[in-house]
């Protein structure tokens, strides 16, 4: 279970065409509660998993505004109605290339709000996909 | 354990749910290699990946789906799992107004048609259900 790529994922995303249109599938799972890190302004902070990351949730969609992405859906997860899985939220996030994917997480903007995203999440799958055409 | 069909309890609970506000339905999907229609089905013996045969299931659904107000929200083929080790093909989330929508997009009279393309094509799947949790902008 992981909250950050492999050195290997990271480098494979980095050999594909860094123009092309992506979606990014995010299956959440949060911390029952916060763990926010010696040192962090909100370190003791009693709040759950769920509140941090929707701190960062937050300040996240400000910069995807900013880089041109789009947040296309998130939604809360009470049921699994086939499979196994255990997943808190999932939310999907269209970005108008890999380099603005990349260019993003490399921000300084984006260093200063991801402690919310290491407090609350105890881990994710990260699915990139390419669009195929729409069913209907 | 991979998974085809909810079981009967899953299925109870998704029905039973008093929540009546919109839905999406977040399909994890695996494709078989190559597709498995049965004897007696018209594509039987075609050599073509699941994918295909899953696509038309997809077609489908989305146009019996939109009879009742359902809309499809992403279909998209896996680049690579850039966070964790699963193992999936694609990503298809479709969007109904309600629950009742979703369950009559199964009973639609088209259904015993298109879920022969399903049969044919999905190897396993997870299916997740969830409750929007920003403004809709659709």
């Amino acid at each position: 279970m992981a909250i950050e790529p492999t050195t290997e994922q990271t480098a494979a995303f980095l050999n594909r065409d860094q123009d092309e249109t992506i979606v990014m599938v995010n299956l959440l799972k949060f911390k029952d509660k916060a763990t926010y890190a010696e040192g962090t302004a909100e370190h003791g902070e009693d709040v759950s998993g769920a509140a941090a990351y929707m701190r960062y949730g937050v300040e996240v969609n400000k910069i995807l505004a900013k880089i041109g992405a789009t947040p296309l859906f998130a939604g809360a997860a009470p049921n699994m109605m086939i499979g196994e899985g255990d997943w808190d939220m999932v939310a999907l996030v269209r970005y108008p290339s890999r380099a603005a994917m990349i260019g993003m997480t490399q921000s300084a903007e984006y260093q200063a709000i991801h402690h919310h995203r290491e407090a609350g999440l105890d881990h994710q799958d990260l699915v990139e996909v390419t669009e195929l055409q729409a069913p209907a | 354990m991979p998974a085809f069909q909810p079981t009967a309890d899953q299925f109870r609970a998704f029905r039973d749910d008093p929540y009546d506000g919109p839905i999406a339905q977040v399909n994890i999907l695996k494709f078989r290699v190559k597709t498995e229609y049965k004897p007696g089905d018209p594509e039987y013996g075609k050599d073509e990946p699941g994918r295909n045969a899953y696509q038309r299931y997809a077609d489908a659904f989305g146009k019996a789906a939109a009879e009742v107000g359902g809309q499809c929200l992403l279909m998209g083929q896996t680049e690579r799992y850039f966070i964790g080790d699963g193992d999936w093909d694609a990503v298809m989330v479709m969007h109904f107004p309600n629950r009742k929508a979703f369950i009559a997009t199964l009973n639609h009279e088209t259904y015993q048609d298109m879920h022969r393309h399903r049969d044919a094509g999905l190897l396993c799947q997870e299916l997740i259900t969830t409750r929007p949790s920003i403004p809709e902008t659709e």
